[in-house]
């Protein structure tokens, strides 16, 4: 087995948290405040390590169960995701699948641990969880397929492999559709506004937060490990289609793919700086926008 | 998108024919492969979080109750409040029936709320068409009459006659 | 005793005094005489005495069961069930003997249409065949009691052992086993419900077992 890929899985794994520290710095730039440090992921997950936990009287093993499984299955998906032009550590044909799969069971045990606690805070969260995900996982899927039917290969890490700057001259359109839907999708899966907002704590206007309300220390630590494991993973996807360079070194391609990621946090922090949240009745409209978009681009592939 | 435009990399994993032999065991391996890593990945946390916590306090006791200081399972959240949203979102089709009395006043009176959502299918395609072929065989009701000498003689005239049409 | 003819011509007359009998006791003694006859058919027609050994042991097997084991099973539930006679059949009884000598005209009608494989030892095996399994099926939709049912069953039951004896030499010793297994299960099952039946209702009378549904609902 080569070494890049599982060097640059490794990468990834250790980088995420960088991720949501940079939305956050540019969210406080935004705000004229300077903000929580860059690194803060890593000395949030450093002191949830340390602490002891609490668990609930009402809780069974469904409620122990959800962060391991959660972070099980998002680190097994982003061995699916190819980096900067670098086939995945583990590729085949149908692996987007899996990728999807990954992701619903990983979302079906943090809603089942949040229903678990009988509280009916976390209902209400796991509910609205449950129909937004419903309606972006057509989103997801459609992109895919435009993606693995233009590159006329099954695996997610040939399909990605085959864009350049070249197929975007010459696929403009379905490339530009294709990102524009994965990028609603990565913020819906990722609670970012304008669908969820991350840093409240309303009742009334949670929904991925109020899911993991009573998990402490380590299992916290596993949760919010997860989330920015996901963050990666759909943020590889929207940059793979969005910047794929392809200088021919990969260690160039790889850089590239490191600072593109970044940029990719600053657009979200703008994105999240410049909008609201949406109603909530206006969320399945944006979403089902997505859908929309994906399928067209499926649509101009096939025709 | 000929070769050309593919990265500096092939992939590592190609396959021959969709359906041949090696291709099958090939699929198999790799799915029960992915299969364990998952597992191992889940077990891998799960043994982190255990050893984490060793030495630690792990307490139970009631936590974020959302202000209730007793809640009871009548609270929780129920099945069907956990697929509203959705169902009202395909509200034209599924038509969810709901009956109850809000609460009203500056000091509410006890206020009820119940919802119910007959199967569309069910209610309006499935149970008419039983219905009617129920009416329609309803009508063949007198063949059966109970008596096991009856259902002998139409086996037997059946029987016959078929013997009669076959050597005449 | 080997006289095909005769042997045949005496399962005629059981027969049409099976159609008439009223009493019970009488209709079980017939067929065990039925019985009786078809093993000394079966020897009949593979040359009396110098019959080989398997075709000895098959008619006195199927001899032993039908002309005594069946008849102690059914007279058994007989006493049991404590009744004597069938009383008012769905078809009267000089009406069913009447139908008797119609269901004989046409399985001579019958016979003579069917094609058959080879020649067979007497042109009247397949006519007295086809009659005993009439008159059994009759016995079956005409009779009330549940007694009279499985005699009808064994009657019907002979009627295909004897049409299985017009056939060639080649497989019909393993397939008049395989009958008489057939038999011998369906009347022990029988005999048992029977007995089960009369001890349950107090009655073997199938008028009073017709309703469709539980009288409760």
């Amino acid at each position: 087995m080569d070494a890049a890929p599982v060097l640059r899985y490794l990468l990834a794994f250790a980088l995420a948290p960088l991720l949501g520290g940079v939305i956050t710095k540019t969210k406080a730039f935004f705000a004229g405040r300077t903000g929580a440090p860059l690194l803060q992921g890593y000395f949030d997950l450093a002191k949830l390590l340390r602490k002891g936990t609490v668990y609930s009287t009402t809780t069974s093993w469904v409620f122990r169960a959800g962060p391991v499984v959660t972070v099980g299955a998002v680190a097994v998906a982003l061995a699916l995701v190819p980096m900067g032009g670098t086939p995945a550590p583990l590729a085949f044909p149908g692996d987007f699948l899996l990728l999807a799969y990954l992701f619903a069971l990983a979302r079906f045990f943090t809603i089942a641990a949040a229903l678990d606690t009988g509280s009916a805070f976390e209902g209400m969260g796991a509910s609205r969880e449950a129909q937004f995900s419903a309606l972006a996982e057509p989103g997801l899927v459609l992109c895919f397929l435009a993606l693995t039917r233009s590159a006329g290969d099954l695996s997610l890490s040939v399909s990605l492999g085959a864009l350049s700057f070249a197929a975007w001259r010459s696929h403009a359109a379905v490339l530009a559709l294709v990102a524009a839907a994965l990028f609603i999708v990565f913020l819906a899966e990722n609670a970012r506004i304008p669908v969820d907002d991350p840093t409240t704590h309303l009742e009334l206007t949670m929904i991925h937060e109020v899911m993991v309300l009573d998990h402490g220390g380590p299992d916290l630590a596993l949760v919010e490990a997860a989330s920015w494991l996901k963050l990666w993973v759909l943020g590889a996807l929207v940059v793979g289609v969005a910047v794929p360079v392809r200088t021919g070194i990969p260690a160039l391609d790889g850089g590239v793919f490191l600072a593109a990621m970044l940029l990719l946090g600053v657009a979200v922090g703008v994105v999240e700086s410049a909008m609201a949240r949406l109603r909530l009745l206006r969320v399945p409209q944006l979403l089902v926008a997505s859908g929309v978009l994906a399928a067209l681009a499926t649509a101009l592939i096939s025709g | 998108m000929d070769d050309a435009d593919r990265g500096s990399v092939t992939p590592k994993l190609t396959l021959p024919g969709p359906n041949s032999e090696t291709a099958v065991r090939r699929r198999t391996a790799v799915s029960l492969f992915v299969g364990l890593l998952a597992a191992a990945a889940v077990a891998a946390a799960a043994v982190a979080r255990r050893l984490l916590l060793r030495g630690r306090t792990v307490a139970a006791g009631p936590t974020w109750g959302c202000g209730y200081a007793a809640p009871s399972p009548r609270m929780q959240y129920t099945a069907s409040s956990f697929a509203q949203p959705l169902v009202d979102l395909f509200r034209p089709v599924l038509r969810t029936e709901t009956a109850g009395t809000p609460p009203s006043g500056p000091f509410p009176a006890p206020a009820s709320f119940a919802s119910a959502t007959p199967d569309p299918a069910d209610r309006r395609l499935y149970r008419p068409v039983f219905a009617g072929v129920a009416a329609l065989f309803g009508r063949l009701r007198w063949v059966q009459q109970g008596r096991i000498q009856l259902y002998l003689l139409y086996l037997v005239a059946t029987l016959l006659i078929l013997l009669l049409w076959k050597v005449r | 005793m080997f006289e095909i003819n005769t042997l045949l011509v005496g399962l005629l007359l059981v027969n049409f005094v099976l159609l008439g009998a009223s009493r019970l006791g009488t209709s079980v003694r017939q067929v065990a005489a039925q019985g009786a006859l078809l093993s000394l058919l079966t020897l009949a027609e593979h040359a009396g005495w110098s019959a080989p050994w398997r075709v000895w042991l098959l008619a006195l097997g199927s001899g032993v069961v039908k002309a005594v084991v069946f008849p102690y099973f059914l007279r058994r539930a007989l006493r049991e069930a404590d009744v004597r006679r069938e009383m008012e059949p769905y078809v009267g009884f000089t009406a069913s003997v009447l139908v008797g000598v119609t269901a004989l005209a046409a399985s001579l009608w019958l016979a003579s249409r069917l094609p058959l494989p080879g020649p067979v030892a007497s042109p009247l095996l397949v006519p007295v065949s086809l009659f005993t399994l009439l008159v059994g099926l009759f016995l079956l939709v005409s009779r009330r009691k549940a007694l009279t049912q499985v005699v009808g069953y064994l009657v019907l039951e002979n009627g295909v052992f004897c049409f299985g004896l017009a056939l060639p030499e080649d497989a019909p010793l393993s397939v008049e086993v395989g009958i008489l297994l057939d038999i011998f299960a369906a009347v022990f099952i029988m005999g048992i419900m029977i007995y089960h039946i009369s001890r349950e209702f107090d009655h073997i009378d199938t008028d009073r077992m017709s309703s469709l549904r539980d009288e409760t609902t």
